[in-house]
């Protein structure tokens, strides 16, 4: 049996530390009780949600994805659509799944030979495509008024009302997601997906289906996505098509750049941290979003390997290189 | 395709074949009818000066370019048609030129990578007790194959973007071999390093060859590749213009001419062996060094 290596118990130190960091993070709107807390709360983990998808898509296997809204939108039309059409919870739950499913597929396959920044220009396209059918298609979407009066989901007999409802439902969702992603990364089938996208023709010469893997990517991006999109819909109960432009894209980009674009440590850290000082920048007003790209900006500047890069190589320097 | 008898024979006798592979990038032609044989358990040294082709050769072989014309079989199949990932599937793995290794991966995930696949069929994903000890048995296997090639003790979990130029050119190699291969393409696996490190390769290498893998390597250092070669091919402007046992071949005209760049008759290529190769092509100008 192999010995550990210091490195691989700092490693775990670092993660065992994150985790603990996490939960104790997740208690504290039950300590202060403000329902400003638990909305922030929820936001954060939204955030936490749909950029974990975007780490796998674009941190590990490289794809550019800035479209990020319009996965995140078909998931929460797609849930709305079927509880508003008579549906439960579970069944709408399934087929947002399946949605994510088929929409990955159908990203995925027509682009195997688009890479790099084309492959960018690509899900632009998807984002505003995704934004013209839900502006226009009347009937199923409601336009641009979109979806109201989403009807709430109940679990055994209580339905969600409170604000801490569904800030646990947000744990429900987010934590197991972590956790499988977390599995899936230091998977076999994760390992292939970080090798294509580190260097595809390596990869490919060692027997990895770098096409396989790009695809894959594609679609557990938009299954997590989708499952944002519930939340999404499952909290405000409305949903509008100007909620899902391309500025929430972007800013999701930002939280994966500075989390760091190839340490899941750094997106758990960093997407609640900048989604709390989104929220609580607004005290600035329209300043808000100079400040925020200023932070951002320079975080991009001085660490440009992202916070959780830093980490580890710090982590690494101190513990491997003596 | 249909095969000839003949051609069965011959497609049999070799685990690797290429026959009268043709490459064109628009009017050049950067290999011209190339028929080159590899046996089980050979080393092949495939040389010539700089341009000859060696390199696209390699890319046509392992699937990365599809030749124009002509045919490659591994282990009597076509594979002239086939993606580079299930050439390498098939059991042919390949190492690179300019170096090719997974900047943001560690020494002992990149090794773990070649095996990937073997260990998906079995389980994709991993139990709680190995969420820990990610890869556990792989890892044993990774190791085993990191001290096979030898030098990688106490850099396992190193980033490999942060070793030393040489520790990446064995990784290439350790890689290649984690992938179980029965045929392996080592494309100049010795350039950029110093003497001491180039007779720990060749040591690598033949070690290779004995545990019963069939290599074809290119490579410049002609006292090296002689000395460890059983048979070398000379490409030059894309043909072959020489193959045989490497104390022929160095002392062909032809493949001297090549590597200086005008004609010279048998006589001048004094003493015959590696060191005259050397000195003849170091006095009248090698285009290759």
């Amino acid at each position: 049996m192999l010995k550990k290596t210091p490195m691989q118990f700092q490693i775990n130190k670092v993660f065992s530390l994150t985790l603990s960091l996490v939960i104790l993070a997740l208690l504290i709107p039950f300590f202060i009780g403000s329902r400003y807390v638990f909305h922030v709360g929820i936001m954060a983990l939204m955030n936490l949600l749909l950029v974990t998808g975007l780490f796998i898509m674009t941190g590990l296997t490289g794809q550019m994805n800035l479209a990020q809204a319009a996965f995140w939108a078909l998931g929460a039309y797609g849930y709305s659509i079927m509880v508003k059409s008579g549906h439960s919870f579970l069944t709408a739950f399934f087929v947002v799944i399946a949605l994510g499913i088929v929409t990955g597929l159908v990203l995925g396959i027509p682009t195997m030979k688009v890479s790099g920044i084309y492959f960018s220009m690509v899900t632009i396209g998807f984002g505003e495509i995704v934004r013209i059918v839900l502006l226009n298609w009347q009937n199923l979407t409601g336009g641009g008024l979109g979806i109201r009066e989403i009807p709430k989901p109940a679990f055994f007999g209580h339905v969600l009302n409170a604000t801490s409802d569904f800030y646990i439902m947000a744990i429900v969702f987010v934590i197991p997601c972590v956790l499988f992603a977390l599995f899936f990364f230091k998977s076999n089938l994760g390992l292939a997906l970080k090798a294509s996208g580190s260097n595809k023709i390596v990869s490919e010469a060692v027997g990895v289906n770098t096409f396989q893997m790009r695809v894959i990517a594609i679609v557990l991006n938009s299954v997590l996505a989708g499952l944002a999109g519930v939340l999404y819909a499952v909290y405000y109960g409305m949903l509008h098509p100007d909620a899902f432009t391309s500025a929430v894209s972007f800013s999701l980009v930002q939280m994966l750049v500075v989390g760091g674009l190839h340490s899941f440590v750094g997106i758990l850290l960093m997407t609640p941290v900048l989604s709390l000082a989104f929220e609580y920048l607004r005290a600035f007003g329209e300043y808000q979003v100079i400040i925020y790209a200023v932070v951002v900006l320079l975080c991009v500047i001085f660490c440009p390997i992202g916070v959780g890069g830093r980490v580890e190589k710090f982590v690494r320097d101190r513990y491997v290189r003596r | 395709m249909t095969v000839m008898s003949e051609d069965k024979k011959k497609i049999d006798e070799y685990v690797l074949l290429t026959q009268n592979v043709t490459m064109s990038f628009g009017g050049l032609n950067a290999l011209e009818d190339v028929s080159i044989g590899l046996k089980e358990g050979e080393l092949l040294a495939v040389v010539g000066p700089n341009g000859a082709g060696k390199t696209t050769f390699f890319n046509v072989v392992s699937g990365i370019y599809k030749a124009s014309s002509g045919n490659v079989w591994l282990k009597g199949k076509d594979i002239t048609k086939t993606a580079p990932f299930r050439i390498a599937r098939m059991g042919m793995v390949r190492t690179f030129q300019n170096l090719g290794i997974f900047d943001n991966l560690t020494v002992i995930e990149s090794v773990c990578v070649a095996m990937h696949r073997k260990c998906l069929k079995k389980q994709p994903f991993m139990t709680m007790r190995e969420f820990l000890n990610p890869w556990g048995k792989n890892k044993e296997k990774a190791i085993d194959i990191l001290d096979f090639i030898g030098g990688f003790k106490g850099i396992e979990n190193e980033l490999c973007i942060n070793l030393p130029y040489g520790f990446q050119k064995y990784l290439e190699i350790a890689r290649s071999m984690a992938a179980e291969p029965e045929v392996l393409l080592l494309d100049e696996p010795a350039a950029g390093l110093n003497q001491g490190e180039k007779v720990e390769i060749s040591k690598i290498i033949r070690k290779i060859v004995s545990s019963g893998v069939s290599v074809m390597l290119i490579e410049h250092d002609i006292k090296m590749v002689s000395s460890i070669s059983d048979r070398i091919v000379v490409l030059d402007y894309g043909k072959q213009i020489a193959d045989g046992i490497p104390k022929d071949v160095i002392c062909d005209p032809k493949v001297v001419s090549a590597y200086i760049g005008k004609p010279v008759s048998k006589a001048e290529i004094k003493p015959c062996n590696p060191e005259g190769f050397f000195e003849h092509t170091q006095k009248t100008g090698s285009v290759y060094e």
